[in-house]
């Protein structure tokens, strides 16, 4: 699922919920969903690459730097980042940024 | 003059139709009265009125407009307590606010968050009679950096904790009485307890569960257990949330948290002092103390021994009777 996912989407952006905030606790990364008051805390692979996701980057820009950083080859970094992304999408946190026509 | 109140960021006077009833509740507003009108966050200020008289309908207004007609002749204090809770909160949205008791030990304040009917009026209460400087039993005020914001106001107590503090009975006039909630309004000051003045950031968060039958138990907590406690006593956290939740996780980064279950009360103060500390001893100003056959009584949770034409005060330890304590 997360495989198919990624092709789909391999163009697109995601950020932050707007009903979401974070703060670190404990060496923790947390995030609040206000509406449920849900607070969920990061693993913490996914705690390091939360500040990444806030729109600017497409998901295939995401991936090169994460390779880099991790001198791993792109198609491991893509597959890493889904594992994190995924859940995190599915639990609301994120959200898909449409962006308007050109 | 009428006096003017501040319950956190809210500001407001009450006028009593019934100057018997005017009296009662200036004293159990005292904690909340503000010499400087002006210097609220909010200078709006609001002008309550509490119409008890004869045949009725009782009312409590506010600037004019009926808030609440009822044929009890005790609703309209009671509304009133209600409106200056809800509109404290309306009314403070530059603070976190917890829905939770405080009282100061000798290393800061002890935060108590619960839900209600919890029992933080009734260990907030028992905590005060031990010395420890009072903050409040119901609002819990942080800045955002980090500094408690004391909301004293009369503890609240339900006729449940009414057995448990006997001495703490109030003795309206009796033409008051019927006018009055079925809530014990305790002055701290008048109990001989002490308010705190200006408390810094807490100490320490303990979240207390009554557990009748038990054994009174403190244990420490994951700051991560603590923070997801304390959102849920969060009033308004769709407001502000990354502000509240970043007051929050620093002070729970800071700061222990544990869990308190109360089984009998006494217990249950005795380990918070075991673990923070006792109160400072000290006689409360304008209080008399009235000793019995041995010469030394207990007021304020403090033990007073009588030495000439002086009272002093020191920490001898062990259970001691309550003998006596009358206000000057």
């Amino acid at each position: 699922m997360a495989a198919r996912y990624t092709r789909r989407t391999s163009g697109v952006r995601v950020a932050h919920s707007r009903t979401t905030c974070d703060a670190v606790v404990g060496g923790q990364r947390v995030v609040l969903d206000v509406r449920s008051r849900t607070l969920h805390a990061l693993r913490a692979d996914a705690a390091a690459v939360w500040p990444l996701l806030d729109g600017s980057a497409t998901l295939h820009e995401l991936a090169h730097e994460l390779a880099d950083a991790t001198m791993t080859p792109v198609g491991e970094a893509r597959r890493m980042l889904d594992g994190w992304i995924v859940p995190l999408l599915e639990a609301g946190l994120l959200q898909v940024v449409i962006e308007p026509p050109a | 003059m009428t006096a003017v109140h501040a319950a956190l960021g809210y500001r407001f006077t009450v006028t009593c139709t019934d100057q018997r009833l005017q009296a009662h509740v200036d004293q159990m507003l005292a904690g909340l009265a503000v010499t400087d009108d002006h210097g609220g966050h909010d200078h709006r200020i609001d002008r309550y009125t509490v119409d008890t008289r004869e045949p009725g309908p009782f009312a409590l207004r506010l600037d004019g407009e009926v808030l609440v007609s009822s044929a009890s002749p005790a609703d309209p204090l009671a509304h009133l307590l209600h409106q200056v809770n809800l509109r404290a909160v309306e009314h403070s949205d530059h603070l976190t606010l917890l829905h939770a008791a405080a009282a100061c030990a000798p290393a800061g304040p002890v935060v108590f968050p619960a839900a209600m009917e919890s029992g933080k009026s009734t260990l907030v209460t028992a905590l005060a009679l031990r010395g420890w400087p009072y903050v409040t039993d119901e609002i819990l005020a942080l800045r955002s950096s980090g500094e408690v914001v004391p909301y004293p106001r009369a503890i609240s107590l339900d006729p449940g904790s009414w057995t448990m503090f006997p001495d703490l009975r109030p003795a309206p006039d009796p033409g008051v009485a019927p006018l009055l909630p079925n809530q014990w309004q305790v002055s701290v000051p008048s109990a001989g307890g002490r308010v705190a003045d200006s408390p810094a950031g807490p100490a320490s968060v303990v979240f207390p569960s009554y557990t009748p039958g038990q054994h009174s138990r403190l244990e420490p907590i994951t700051p991560l257990a603590g923070l997801h406690r304390l959102l849920g006593t969060t009033f308004r956290l769709e407001r502000h949330p990354q502000r509240d939740l970043s007051v929050l996780a620093a002070l729970v980064d800071a700061r222990p948290c544990y869990l308190l279950a109360v089984g009998e009360l006494g217990g249950a103060c005795d380990l918070l002092e075991e673990e923070f500390g006792k109160a400072e001893t000290h006689a409360p100003a304008g209080v008399t103390v009235s000793f019995g056959h041995d010469d030394q009584t207990r007021l304020g949770g403090r033990r007073f021994r009588q030495s000439g034409a002086l009272v002093t005060a020191d920490e001898v330890g062990g259970a001691l009777v309550v003998h006596r304590a009358r206000r000057t």
